[in-house]
């Protein structure tokens, strides 16, 4: 028996789209888990809220300082061959601490949250902020040199007065302040969601991210069928269908690590890892 | 190579035996890289670095790849905090057949991107000259073979180095998946038949390989006796791999949960603490790199 070319085709074609259709169910998943997320996020009137605990979306300022931080501990390397001195950032750990404090929720509402264990809370950092400044560049790129490299923690406070928006599961208490319930059941997102705290709208990322994970699959789908049907032009093997083949394999190559990039894309914005560079100016002052 | 110019340019060598021995040779060809970066085949060093462009054309990687994504942050676990880019956590389908068929998907390009950053941060020109030769031998004389025919390349040569390539990818899941990798014994699972560790030159014994990397292949068996069998969760030696793959992937339908639990603390380690291993690596990688 041999191995026609026909039969190896075929099976080319069914390595690609297996691959093509597992790396859909993952972001089909992910998209799912996303829109199962912003549907948690129902708006509470916190005037309604009564004894009985409920989960829903709650908005409002810090009351004081050292409510809540974001901690991203980085290991800093220099980049040799960089053409400008810069230092690569390798975040080591992402913690989201809340120690406890009180939220004023407006027409004189408030929600008190006690103090949170990093994996019971997601405190959400925003994309911005992606150079350190409150420390020396040419002092960190020395260290960055040496075998250990800079270690850095990067702390992101939530300020007194900030805005906030808060998921949590609150009820009120006898006193009348309302209380986020620390999360009974991890190992149960859907109805036990993570305690959230962002300083921006999570509905509106989290819409974003969606149609973001819908749009690149679509993308992949098309792709996939699009150099199939190349492929497949006859004559079998010619010209045109070869020049299939040449992209079948490039997209085959290529997928796999977009489909890697868009969980990352949609990974919690406190857990996003995230590689940043820190670069320099030949002078030696910061970027 | 010889099965895979052997479909390429002759017809009658294109038949399913042929197909068969290539793609289980490639898979050989990604152990003997993971071998042979562990401790070169030669002592000629020269030779040492021409035998790693010629295996990194037969499973279509570069091989000193293995030095960062292998024996720096596979065999401790860690990239410096974050998990081990081949770590079995990187899949959660709940049916764990579809976990095994994509795992390669995303541990490959997690190892390709790790591998480069490392490489970005290292002052070590030897080594990205050694590891270009690697990519310009197997990446050029691939695209080389393509060139001149691009359908025999395609399924001859390319179908049968990814089957390897993937399938030394896929191992990290079959060997670490539902193990404790926070461990020092329960962290891999062994596939102890002696048919199979003969044709894997001992990549069964896996537990003693990571506690100690610098044993010669040859000496595991023994070690794994001696040193990992009184202390692991006796469930973490297997008699068959294959048994083992059919079991859990074809016939069990979910993912194994629960984590194994062994006498290692009963007995004295008789194991350097992981921070000193972890070290001891690093300096060996550094003196590899440099002698590239």
């Amino acid at each position: 028996m041999s191995l026609s070319p026909e039969l190896m085709g075929l099976l080319s074609l069914a390595v690609l789209w297996t691959a093509t259709l597992l790396i859909l169910a993952v972001a089909i998943g992910d998209g799912r888990g996303l829109s199962r997320r912003r549907a948690q996020l129902r708006p509470l009137d916190p005037a309604a809220v009564g004894a009985e605990p409920v989960i829903g979306l709650l908005h409002g300022r810090a009351e004081a300082e050292g409510l809540a931080e974001h901690i991203r501990e980085e290991t800093g390397r220099s980049l040799p061959r960089a053409k400008v001195p810069t230092i690569l950032l390798h975040p080591r750990q992402l913690i989201s601490e809340i120690h406890g404090g009180r939220i004023d929720l407006g027409s004189g509402q408030t929600l008190e949250l006690a103090a949170v264990t990093s994996s019971e809370a997601e405190v959400w950092r925003e994309d911005g902020a992606a150079e350190p400044s409150d420390v020396d560049f040419e002092a960190a790129l020395a260290e960055a040199k040496k075998s250990k490299g800079w270690r850095r923690r990067s702390v992101m406070r939530l300020e007194q007065g900030q805005e906030l928006w808060i998921l949590a599961e609150v009820k009120r208490r006898p006193d009348g302040v309302l209380e986020a319930k620390p999360t009974p059941d991890l190992s149960d997102p859907a109805r036990h969601p993570r305690l959230l705290l962002a300083p921006f709208d999570p509905r509106i990322w989290l819409q974003k991210k969606t149609l973001f994970v819908w749009a690149v699959s679509l993308a992949i789908l098309i792709s996939a069928a699009a150099v199939t049907a190349i492929a497949l032009i006859p004559p079998a093997f010619g010209l045109v269908s070869t020049l299939g083949g040449v992209l079948g394999l490039a997209y085959f190559l290529a997928v796999q690590p977009i489909g890697v990039w868009l969980r990352d894309q949609v990974s919690s914005p406190a857990r996003q890892v995230v590689h940043r560079s820190w670069r320099g100016q030949r002078s030696g002052s910061t970027a | 190579m010889a099965l895979l110019f052997a479909m390429y340019f002759v017809p009658v060598c294109r038949n399913p035996v042929f197909f068969v021995a290539a793609c289980y040779f490639s898979f050989l060809n990604s152990v003997v890289i993971h071998n042979h970066l562990h401790q070169g085949v030669f002592h000629s060093r020269r030779l040492n670095m021409i035998w790693r462009a010629i295996i990194s054309f037969g499973a279509l990687y570069p091989a000193s790849a293995n030095i960062a994504s292998h024996n720096l942050v596979h065999h401790h676990f860690d990239d410096d905090g974050q998990p081990d880019w081949a770590a079995p956590e990187n899949v959660g389908f709940r049916w764990h057949l579809l976990n095994l068929l994509h795992f390669p998907n995303v541990a490959g390009p997690k190892t390709f991107a790790g591998v480069s950053r490392w490489i970005s941060v290292q002052d070590r020109p030897e080594f990205r000259r050694q590891y270009l030769y690697e990519q310009i031998f197997a990446f050029g004389l691939t695209g080389a073979l393509l060139l001149f025919d691009f359908w025999n390349g395609l399924f001859f040569i390319v179908l049968p180095q990814l089957w390897g390539a993937r399938g030394i990818l896929r191992i990290n899941l079959i060997q670490h998946d539902a193990c404790d990798v926070s461990t020092e014994w329960n962290h891999s699972r062994n596939f102890v038949g002696r048919g199979f560790n003969w044709i894997m030159c001992n990549n069964g014994y896996h537990t003693i390989h990571h506690n100690k990397a610098g044993l010669h292949w040859s000496d595991l068996a023994a070690a794994h006796v001696k040193d990992a069998v009184p202390r692991m969760d006796p469930r973490l030696d297997e008699p068959s791999m294959i048994l083992y793959l059919i079991r859990t992937f074809f016939f069990g339908l979910k993912r194994p949960l629960d984590k194994p639990v062994g006498a290692e603390a009963l007995l004295p380690p008789d194991l350097a603490p992981r921070e000193l291993r972890v070290m001891e690596a690093e300096a060996r990688a550094k003196a590899e790199a440099l002698q590239a």
